[in-house]
């Protein structure tokens, strides 16, 4: 048989009949198909997004512990905190909230306002030690914080001098009274610092 | 710093001295310092931290473009309890009482006495921002709370002003002098001199009659010594000193003085003390006298008329008496 007497006679071929019953599953069986194959595809989208999600998480998670357990954050001395980068970046992602910026041994925190009610004024730089706990804030004048176990306003006027008061409690540079003096402070009026961070005070 | 509870409560008293120029700009209300018991023990003054309040408004009432408000005519604090010494006081409520009491600022604050130094700090807030500053000063017993509470005032009066973004401004010392002084007219034979400036003595004050003494801008007490022939009279009062101003005390052993005297003392034969303004060439206003000891107390002339308060009245309960300002006639 050479193959033209092929292609004649699978021509004239006819197709078999399928029986009734292969027609009957026949729909069954494609749903069963789809059915596995979109959870094949599922399953093959979801683990590379899970997989990023995971990795995002633990860097994260990383650079959280990292920034809590630092001594301070740029440096033992806070040098990023003060040269004005982080407070700019907390300003834009907190408009008119950012009260403080406090770096103690549990880490570096913003403390925010509820509303939008900071007024701005030049940042001042604290540094206070009571007892062995030391720890930095970066706030404005007209805020509170906490100091010697109670809530203080800090004060500045325009001459840049800084000063704590609270019931009972006063520090300034010049004197200090009541429960003020077994609290040591160092404060410094950081004038625009937000406006231009390459600018850098030595304390 | 003591001999001022007199003075103290005079200027509390003193409530219409705070009449607002219409020139004036800056509304400012001065609520009450706090101050514990300790420093009021101190002091040597009950409640200091109001009395302080109602001084300072009648120091912050002479710097312009300053105007004092938001107390009533006796100089009490119209804010009531309400006060922006509280630290968690918010800008929206320090607008709302700004407002209220139609303010530009509000300042309050806190004495405090350590063991050698009284310090007085001061809180402001700008009532249109919210913008807050604060300011101190301090002193030693030798310094009196007229001086600190004037120096006081300049600060925060130009941290308002900064905060307002108006040049800051210095106020000039006022000054005064005896009748004695190169001023003083040629047929003059009455001796009256500064015998003691906020509860200090004057040394050698008498012969010094000629030598003017610088007074901050804001209220004093002065205790002046009148003499011609007879034995004369102490008198002790509180004045508001004006900057730049220049004032020269005078005496007269009868109501005998400027024809606003002579007219308006029903018994000629009391002695009289008045203070004159050689800037202005008219006599300055005397806030009150505060207590003598004598048979006739002095007659203290007055722009507004004439104050006098009968020995007793005010003179014997409010603290030391100054040097000279008792023993009546003996010289």
């Amino acid at each position: 048989m050479n193959d033209d007497d092929l292609d004649e006679m699978l021509r004239e071929a006819a197709v078999p009949e399928r029986p009734q019953a292969d027609w009957d599953r026949f729909p069954g069986q494609v749903v069963l198909r789809l059915s596995s194959g979109e959870t094949r595809s599922l399953r093959r989208r979801f683990w590379p997004l899970a997989a990023a999600g995971l990795a995002t998480a633990c860097a994260g998670l990383l650079l959280g512990f990292a920034l809590w357990h630092r001594n301070g954050f740029g440096g033992p001395d806070g040098t990023e905190l003060r040269d004005g980068r982080m407070l700019q970046a907390l300003e834009a992602e907190f408009p008119g909230r950012l009260q403080a910026i406090i770096m103690d041994a549990r880490g570096v925190r913003p403390q925010l306002s509820a509303s939008s009610d900071v007024s701005e004024s030049d940042p001042i730089w604290l540094e206070i030690r009571e007892g062995k706990e030391r720890r930095v804030v970066v706030t404005f004048s007209g805020q509170v914080i906490r100091c010697g176990g109670r809530d203080v306003v800090v004060l500045a006027d325009h001459d840049g001098q800084v000063m704590l008061l609270g019931p009972g409690f006063l520090w300034s540079p010049q004197a200090s009274a009541g429960e003020a003096e077994g609290v040591e402070i160092k404060a410094e009026q950081l004038t625009d610092r937000r406006k231009d961070p390459t600018k850098r005070n030595s304390l | 710093m003591k001999s001022t509870p007199c003075l103290l409560l005079a200027f509390a008293l003193a409530g219409p001295a705070l009449a607002a120029d219409p020139e004036t700009r800056v509304g400012v209300a001065v609520l009450d310092f706090k101050a514990d018991w300790h420093t009021d023990y101190r002091l040597d003054i009950t409640h200091s931290g109001e009395v302080f309040s109602a001084l300072l408004a009648q120091d912050l009432s002479v710097l312009k473009p300053l105007t004092v408000v938001g107390r009533d005519e006796k100089g009490a604090n119209l804010a009531g309890e309400r006060t922006v010494g509280d630290e968690r006081m918010t800008p929206a409520a320090a607008k709302a009482l700004g407002d209220s009491l139609r303010a530009s600022a509000l300042v309050t604050g806190q004495l405090f006495r350590s063991k050698t130094q009284l310090i007085i700090a001061a809180k402001v807030v700008l009532t249109a921002t919210g913008q807050t500053s604060g300011t101190l000063v301090q002193g030693d017993p030798s310094i009196p709370l007229a001086d600190l509470t004037a120096r006081l005032g300049a600060q925060i009066a130009n941290l308002i002003l900064y905060q307002a973004d108006s040049a800051p401004r210095q106020w000039k010392p006022a000054s005064i002098v005896g009748s004695g002084g190169p001023e003083a007219p040629a047929d003059d034979d009455e001796t009256a001199y500064v015998a003691a400036i906020d509860g200090k003595p004057v040394a050698d004050a008498e012969k010094r009659q000629k030598e003017p003494f610088t007074l901050l801008p804001g209220t004093h007490e002065l205790v002046v010594r009148g003499e011609n022939s007879k034995p004369g009279y102490s008198v002790r009062f509180a004045i508001q000193a004006l900057p730049n101003a220049r004032y020269q005390v005078h005496y007269r052993p009868r109501g005998d003085g400027p024809p606003a005297v002579a007219q308006a003392i029903p018994m000629d034969y009391r002695p009289t003390v008045w203070i004159h303004d050689l800037n202005s060439g008219t006599s300055i206003r005397v806030l009150v006298e505060i207590g003598t000891e004598s048979k006739w107390p002095p007659v203290v002339f007055s722009n507004d008329g004439f104050e006098a308060y009968p020995s007793g009245v005010l003179g014997s309960n409010q603290g030391s008496p100054a040097p000279g300002s008792s023993g009546g006639h003996a010289k």
